[in-house]
Order: structure tokens, then sequence, then C-alpha cells
């Protein structure tokens, strides 16, 4: 295959109308075809799961142009972009605004010669469906760690190359600090009898235990005496958190609650799900109408359903149930954005 | 003074201090990150809030910040909404720094001087009112410090 890494002046690629993120917009809103409306068009397109376009923008910022080039086919005396269309569009949209800057005149591009359609869809679908292996949370926060620690880069360095919030980057920093520092000595040194190794999968568990309700309810409800962080590092270990996203966020509703809290932290066989069960509803209760219960005592009901429900149960809710659960949750946020929150 | 003013004096503040110089410090402010509600425990009840700034490190001595702007024109509104909300701000605040262990604690507050005995009385009843030892409470009113402001 002839292929060719080369900086093509911007103004010389054109995006492509058949890439799949906008193909359909173009039909269904009968957009013209021009370079300027597709190229918008890319800018507006929703994305898959990976960062979105701002996310993408800043890095490319950050890194002062694109690190991976774009794939072009030349056309008589232009290129078409097979591959990074998005990026495209964040190099013309900067240029536009910046004719000036040299990042934005010309983009690095791979330029493959006499490509046919066979091997073009190979490129697509290479890049879309397969793309990069993602790193493991792990991974991720052990790299970040490294950086930083050996004083490479600052934390907001970091933050401007990868785009995005820094409060994200905060979490998983933490949360792979307190997977070393809290969980993985619980398997070494005198703790190696007891088997087994410290999985990194469990990360999960950590970053979800860094969610504000989570950690002001372990730092709350546990005596002063107890490391919050020690302490749920053990209760993973002893597997009364067994699910990243089920029984992590069960924690404040056990932790606040007297008796599930008691029996939760002095039973080391007692799971989480099974604690939230020991939470008594008010006997008095059970006479109430659905309609004659107070705001608190429905919230309070239905926090203690959806701590019992599990991601799996939900996934397989039935539309009506699941519509019912969606407007409430609109209904609710349109109402508490009339709270001061500042 | 306007409020972003006084928020980004706290961000200044905390890049400036030798204490709080080091590699891996977050910093966020409300501003420019949309910071998260904060929750806490006051008196038995959750209540939330949303801080201007939050800043914290990782390694090390490990310190944790929280930074409230308070304008002359919002803290003198003598509104009952808004004096139920900057009593609400403080006391999460101060519970949620409270609770917290293995860290230096550090709550500042920005305000123009005409406000600073009045922010720093209430600060005082409360931390008294909460027993919330070892927080360190800064005041910056220093309107003329061409380095803050």
């Amino acid at each position: 295959m002839n292929r060719e890494l080369k900086l093509i002046d911007i103004a010389r690629v054109d995006p492509d109308p058949n890439n799949p993120r906008i193909i359909e917009s173009l039909k269904t809103y009968n957009i013209e075809q021009n370079r300027e409306s597709i190229l918008n068009l890319l800018r507006t397109a929703p994305g898959g799961d990976g960062p979105g376009i701002s996310e993408l923008e800043k890095s490319i910022i950050a890194t002062n142009g694109i690190l991976d080039p774009v794939i072009v086919k030349p056309i008589d005396d232009r290129y078409l972009c097979i591959e990074g269309n998005t990026r495209l569009s964040i190099y013309a949209k900067n240029h536009e605004r910046y004719p000036d800057i040299e990042t934005w005149q010309q983009i690095p591009a791979l330029i493959y010669k006499d490509i046919d359609d066979p091997i073009l869809e190979m490129i697509r679908l290479g890049a879309h469906f397969v793309g990069k292996k993602e790193w493991s949370l792990y991974a991720k926060g052990a790299y970040i760690s490294n950086m930083i620690k050996n004083e490479a880069k600052t934390f907001e360095d970091i933050v401007q190359i990868i785009g995005g919030t820094p409060s994200k980057l905060a979490s998983l920093l933490e949360s792979y600090d307190d997977f070393n520092t809290y969980y993985k000595p619980l398997f070494e040194g005198p703790n190696e009898a007891s088997g087994g190794v410290a999985n990194e999968k469990e990360m999960s568990k950590f970053v979800n235990a860094n969610v504000a309700n989570v950690k002001s309810a372990l730092e709350t409800y546990l005596s002063d005496d107890d490391d919050p962080k020690k302490k749920f590092a053990e209760w993973v270990k002893l597997e009364k958190i067994e699910s990243a996203a089920d029984d992590v966020r069960k924690i404040p509703t056990v932790l606040k609650n007297k008796i599930s809290r008691e029996a939760f932290l002095s039973d080391k066989k007692l799971k989480i799900k099974d604690a939230l069960k020991l939470i008594p509803r008010d006997p008095s209760d059970s006479s109430i109408k659905l309609s004659d219960a107070d705001i608190s005592q429905l919230a309070d009901e239905l926090k203690i359903r959806v701590g019992e429900t599990t991601i799996h149960e939900l996934n397989n809710l039935d539309e009506t149930k699941l519509n019912s659960l969606l407007m409430l949750n609109l209904d609710l946020n349109q109402f508490l954005d009339n709270l001061d929150k500042d | 003074m306007k409020h972003s003013n006084l928020e980004r004096a706290i961000v200044k503040y905390i890049k400036q201090n030798n204490i709080f110089k080091c590699h891996d410090l977050f910093i966020s402010s409300d501003e420019n990150d949309n910071n998260h509600e904060i929750l806490a425990e006051v008196s038995g009840i959750t209540k939330s809030c949303r801080p201007d700034v939050v800043a914290y490190n990782f390694y090390g001595k490990k310190f944790y910040i929280l930074g409230e702007a308070k304008s002359s024109n919002d803290f003198n509104n003598t509104d009952e909404k808004s004096k139920a909300r900057h009593n609400r701000q403080m006391d999460v605040m101060i519970n949620a720094l409270r609770v917290k262990r293995n860290i230096e604690k550090y709550l500042i507050y920005a305000c123009e001087i005409d406000m600073r005995i009045k922010v720093e009385q209430m600060l005082l009843e409360k931390t008294a009112k909460f027993d919330a030892k070892h927080l360190h409470i800064i005041l910056i009113d220093q309107v003329h410090n061409p380095e803050l402001f």
C-alpha cells in the first residue's frame, strides 16, 4: 500500500460526507453538502462513548496539534479525509479563528494513494469499532500518579493535556492512591496467609467511594478512631461490597440508619445489600396511604427501594415503570433547581 | 467588589502561598470548573452546598481547603432566605471539614474589609458550636493587595 506522511494545507482537505456520524443528519435535515456545513455538522454531531468534542479540542490545543495524523485519500488536487474528520473540523474551526497561527494552517496526514473501497472500510472499522485499547482505571491512575510524583508535570499540566474536568482526574488519582495505600497492603506481609491478590478491577469501587455522598457518609458515621478509607478497603476485601455499581451507592443509606449501621459495622460477614434490608420501615407508616404520606416519608421509602434495585433489574424494568422513574427524575431536577445553590 | 473577584483572590492566595505549593495541587473554582456539591451532616440532617473553591493535594503532608467568597452586597442582604443560605453554607463547610481525618483542614473566606468582623464572629461561633477543632480559618480582606486583587 502506497502511504506518505505529510503536513497538508487545511484548506485542501475535505471532510467525508459519508461519515457515519453525520450521514443521517445530512439526509434528514436536507443540509447542503458543502465543506463548511459538513465541518459544522461534525462539530455538533453526537459522539460515541469517548471524550466529548470540547475535551478533544482542549487536549489538541494543549498538545499544540494532533498527535495521531488523520488519514486522507488524494482526489485530483485535493484530499478527502477518510479517518479523523472530527479532528479536521477542530483544525478548520481554529484556523478560521486564528489564521496566523501556524499550528492550524496545516494538518498532519497519512496519505493513502490508490486506496480502494474495501481497504477504506477496513480503516474506518479498525478505527471506530476496535480502536485503541483503553487503559484500565488502575493503569490510568498509575501513569498519572507517576508523572506527578516524578515532578515531570503538575496536576494542572495534566488536566490541560487530557481535557475534561479537573475533578474527574482528581477522583481517579485519589482512588488510585486509596487502592495502593489501604487495599493492597491487606494482601501483603502477615495478611498474605489470608490468600488472594489485590485485583486491579476492584479500583472502580474506590472511584465510586469518592463520590460526594458516599465519601461524606464514610467520614461522618464511622467512629473517630476509624480511618474511613481503611475501613472501606477492608469491606471490599471481606466482600461486604460486591458490586461497584450497585453496592457502593447503598453505603450512605445503610450508614445513616442506626440499626443497619451497627449491624453492618459489627458483623464481618454481613453484606451491604443485606444490611439495607434491616432498615425498619416505620410501623406506624404501614397504615399510611401513599397519598397521605409526607414528602420525606415518600423520599425515604423511594431511597430504600432504589437501593434495593440492582442495575440488572433496572435494565430489565418494563417501559411504564422506567418511564415513571425518568419523569420523576426530570420533575425533581426541575423542582430542585429552584433551590438557592450558591 | 464583585463575587468573582473575591473568588479569584482565593485561588491566587492558595497558589501563591508556600504552605500549599506542591506539584499535586488540585484546585477547582466554581467560576471555571463548576464545582460539585459537597455534603455534610449538620446536627443530624444531611445538607449540601457548592463551595466557590475546593483545593487539596494527594501526596506527602496532605491538606484540604474549602473557600467561599462573600461580597458585602450579598452578605448584607437582610432577606431571611439569604441569611439562611449563608448560615447553611458555613455549617456545611465547617462540618464537611470537621469529619476529615489525618489531614490539615482550611476554611478560607474572602470578603471586603467592612465585613471582616461580622464574618469572623460568625465563623468563631460556628466552629465552637460544632466543636470543629484543628480547623484553620483564613480570612482574606486585603482588597488593596495587588498580588491578590
